[in-house]
């Protein structure tokens, strides 16, 4: 009698088991979302997260995973979130403002000068593209190019050519723009050494380890770049340059 | 002459004595260097070596110059003392070595001097001013009775961290002329705080063991022990002027300096007992805790302050108070300390003042900040909790939190973030890390040089002459055909000249032979081709048509020319069908 029952609460168990591996991710997302709507976080983030365990690369993941994470208290976690969204799609405005929101209540401030307005204008260019967009143009130019060299060579034969040939450079200089675009974007997508620090406090040393002079305290949201590594410790880079020592543990690297 | 006072001047001579050779442990001894000569105040202060027994606790000097009138030479000479003050360290016989002192090349060397040390103080007592009582009923004649430094600690035995007041008194039945630190003990393995260090000589009366003495407060220290284990703390040693009595009428009495030590300090350091509480960060005393929250209920945007102040005794120089945790919409500004000290180094207070501001509406609660210490008069730890406080906040007007981020201040109109994004799950396929992308861009490559070699094949054939006439005879047949066309319409006469032209002149671009050949020519060569004879003959008899129609009179008449044009588009379609080959 109790052997049936524990075979029945076996299969049941497994049942519903198998029945959540065969639910689709795009399921569990719009459960995630709709626990979100019902304020619900710790379902709702719960749900994203297996999402996001699964491989998908997705902006809009990554910035309800961070609003998650915010509803949650967890600062430097939900900035983490907000990074990796604005890595993927720099021109995701929603997660610019939520991530500038959540700046203001981390408790380290670090004054930065404010950049000029021809900088400020090239960062806003340089973040209205994504990758996809960028490789997009790119192919767009060259086809440009590759048409316009064809037009050069056949129909411009025996007339003058300083149309064709000053439309071509004007295209291979838009392609240079955009490809060098393309690489650096390229390689800050692919790049791992921004990160957060998702622990309450952090404490940079002058060397990998306790023993060495502190050099600052630094709270969690706070974000800088990873510059070297030693067993258990990074060497990180604040924002105004100061760098230190810090356990490996304590942040966490704005990475797909 | 001059040059044997130079000679003479040269030389030098040494001397060294002591003023006792028989002190007591607690006296201080003074040894003086004599160096004597016209040149003696050239060489400089001689070092003393390391002398087992006695430390060297400073130098002074003095010269005094002689000039003296020998065989009716003027002699100069120079007297330079140094005079050493050594502190006895232990007792028994001690010798100080034999000086050495170089001066151009030379060496002099002082006498060694054996000093016997004896326990106590041997000191002669001169004779006591006592206050109020004679000097006959002073008892003792040995000068550490009269003139001595006491020394109070509150606990030798002290815990690690433990306040420990130290004071100095001196005691005298002499009058006291001036008074100087020789030697302040340097209280290593302490960390140390001056209370209380005379700037005037200031003796009051005071009773010690039924007698009268002046006595002065010289040193008031508190010091907390930063190590644990055995420390010493040497003396502190005192030089002190005396005024002698006068003896007779004559004697107007004189001052006399002697050096006085107190007792070294012993103390065994306790370490602070196993036990200690998490939060416990050193703090030693005993104290009282007290908070205060300015408001407790409260709009969005409003701020109050949360305030805790710590009383008590112990190490507040030292002392860490924990930081609030921070909670979910409220935010924390960084929080004021102050620390103030009394004067006894050990008892005042410490104040944390934190300026909140509510960034959302609803009930919160303030954690109570704890505070641990060991309490050292009850040897237990302690730990202080303040009060919880409860915080209401309701909706405020519209906040502009003006809060600066790493990039630059920003002025957000709301205080929250945004809503989340419905998004339809799609993974990010980067293009540049597909393939098809990649073999895109080659595609787009290789057509140019596909083009070019279209172009290039195009040129090759439009290069060659004949062939551009082969392509041309096929327009000047058109053009010719549709002058015909015309003038078959209007049954116009001159429909055979263009006809024959026409036929000829495509005929003499597709065999490539001259223009205006006559049509047997023509005809001759194009048999020399692949054209079958039945149209060969046919354009022959065209030909033929037209030469009739126009040279010959009556030859021309409107109803042919509908069958003859029939025949010139049979001639020209079967012309352009095939390609001309000449037969070999």
């Amino acid at each position: 009698m109790k052997k049936s029952l524990l075979i029945i609460l076996v299969a049941l168990f497994s049942f519903g088991w198998l029945n959540a591996l065969e639910m689709s991710l795009d399921q569990i997302n719009n459960e995630a979302i709709q626990a979100y709507q019902n304020k619900d976080y710790d379902t709702a983030l719960e749900k994203f997260l297996i999402v996001d365990n699964n491989g998908i690369i997705n902006a809009n993941l990554y910035y309800n995973i961070a609003n998650c994470y915010f509803r949650q208290g967890s600062l430097g976690l939900s900035i983490l979130y907000y990074e990796k969204c604005l890595k993927m799609k720099p021109d995701h405005a929603a997660a610019r403002k939520n991530r500038d929101f959540a700046l203001t209540l981390t408790r380290d401030k670090i004054d930065q000068e404010e950049p000029s307005a021809l900088e400020k204008l090239l960062t806003k260019l340089y973040n209205s593209f994504d990758l996809n967009s960028v490789a997009l143009l790119d192919i767009i130019l060259f086809a440009l190019l590759i048409l316009l060299l064809i037009i050069m060579n056949t129909l411009f034969r025996q007339r003058d050519k300083s149309l064709p040939v000053f439309l071509i450079f004007l295209v291979l200089i838009l392609l240079t723009c955009s490809a060098t675009v393309s690489y650096l974007k390229y390689t800050s997508f692919h790049d791992t050494k921004d990160a957060v620090i998702i622990a309450a406090t952090a404490i940079g040393y002058s060397g990998p380890g306790e023993e060495y002079t502190r050099v600052f305290t630094i709270h969690e949201g706070m974000t800088c770049r990873v510059e070297d590594a030693n067993d258990n410790w990074l060497l990180i880079k604040l924002p105004n340059g100061i760098g230190g020592w810090v356990e490996e543990n304590l942040l966490q690297r704005v990475t797909f | 002459m001059s040059c044997s006072f130079l000679l003479q001047a040269a030389e030098l001579e040494v001397d060294a004595y002591a003023d006792r050779t028989t002190i007591g442990v607690q006296d201080a001894l003074q040894y003086t260097i004599e160096v004597t000569g016209s040149s003696a105040d050239k060489i400089g202060t001689p070092s003393l070596p390391e002398i087992d027994g006695f430390t060297n606790s400073g130098v002074s000097t003095s010269s005094s110059s002689s000039y003296t009138l020998v065989n009716g030479s003027f002699q100069s000479s120079v007297t330079k003392k140094y005079i050493y003050t050594l502190l006895p360290q232990k007792t028994g016989r001690i010798s100080i070595p034999s000086i050495t002192i170089k001066y151009k090349k030379q060496q002099y060397k002082t006498r060694s001097i054996m000093i016997n040390v004896v326990p106590g103080s041997n000191e002669p007592a001169p004779a006591t001013s006592n206050p109020g009582t004679s000097s006959s009923t002073s008892g003792s004649e040995t000068l550490a009775d009269n003139l001595f430094i006491d020394v109070q600690v509150s606990n030798q035995q002290p815990y690690q961290n433990e306040p420990v007041t130290v004071n100095y008194t001196l005691y005298s039945k002499y009058q006291v002329t001036s008074l100087s630190f020789q030697n302040e003990p340097a209280y290593t393995g302490f960390w140390k705080e001056d209370v209380f260090t005379p700037n005037k000589i200031n003796f009051t009366r005071s009773n010690r063991n039924g007698q009268i003495f002046n006595s002065m407060v010289l040193k008031k220290v508190t010091i907390f022990p930063s190590q644990t284990g055995d420390i010493t703390v040497e003396p502190l040693a005192m030089n002190v002027d005396i005024r002698t009595e006068s003896r007779s009428f004559f004697d107007f009495g004189s001052s006399k300096t002697y050096t006085i030590k107190s007792k070294s300090l012993k103390f065994k350091v306790k370490p602070l007992p196993e036990g200690a509480p998490d939060n416990f960060n050193g703090a030693v005393g005993s104290f009282s805790m007290d908070s205060s929250i300015s408001e407790s209920k409260l709009k969005v945007g409003d701020s109050f302050t949360w305030s805790v102040t710590l009383t008590g005794q112990g190490n507040f120089n030292n002392l860490e108070l924990g930081r609030l945790s921070e909670i979910n919409h409220l935010r924390f500004l960084d929080p004021e300390i102050s620390t103030q000290v009394n004067s006894d180094k050990i008892s005042g207070s410490k104040t944390i003042r934190y300026l909140v501001i509510a960034q959302e509406p609803g009930s919160f609660s303030v954690p109570p900040l704890s505070f641990s210490y060991f309490d050292y008069k009850q040897k237990k730890y302690r730990t202080l909790r303040t009060s919880t406080y409860q915080l209401d906040v309701t909706e405020g007007d519209k906040i502009i939190i003006a809060g600066s981020t790493s990039q630059s201040a920003v002025h957000l109109e709301g205080s929250d973030i945004g809503f989340i994004i419905n998004h339809k799950l799609s993974s990010l396929q980067l293009w540049f890390d597909s393939l098809y992308y990649w073999l895109l861009i080659l595609l787009l490559f290789i057509t140019f040089p596909f083009t070019l070699m279209l172009q290039k094949r195009h040129d090759s054939l439009a290069a060659d002459f004949d062939y551009q006439r082969q392509k041309k005879a096929a327009r000047i047949l058109k053009k010719y055909l549709k002058l015909a066309t015309e003038y078959q319409k209007t049954s116009n006469k001159d429909f055979y000249a263009a006809a024959q032209s026409g036929m000829s002149n495509y005929l003499t671009d597709k065999l490539k032979i001259a223009k205006g050949s006559r049509s047997e020519e023509i005809i001759n060569i194009a048999a020399a081709y692949s054209m079958p004879a039945e149209l060969i003959a046919q354009i022959q008899a065209l030909f033929l048509r037209c030469n009739e129609a126009r040279f010959m009179p009556g030859g021309f008449s409107a109803e042919n020319i509908n069958q003859d044009f029939d025949k010139l588009k049979h001639i020209i379609t079967e012309l352009t069908r095939f390609k001309l080959k000449r037969k070999n």
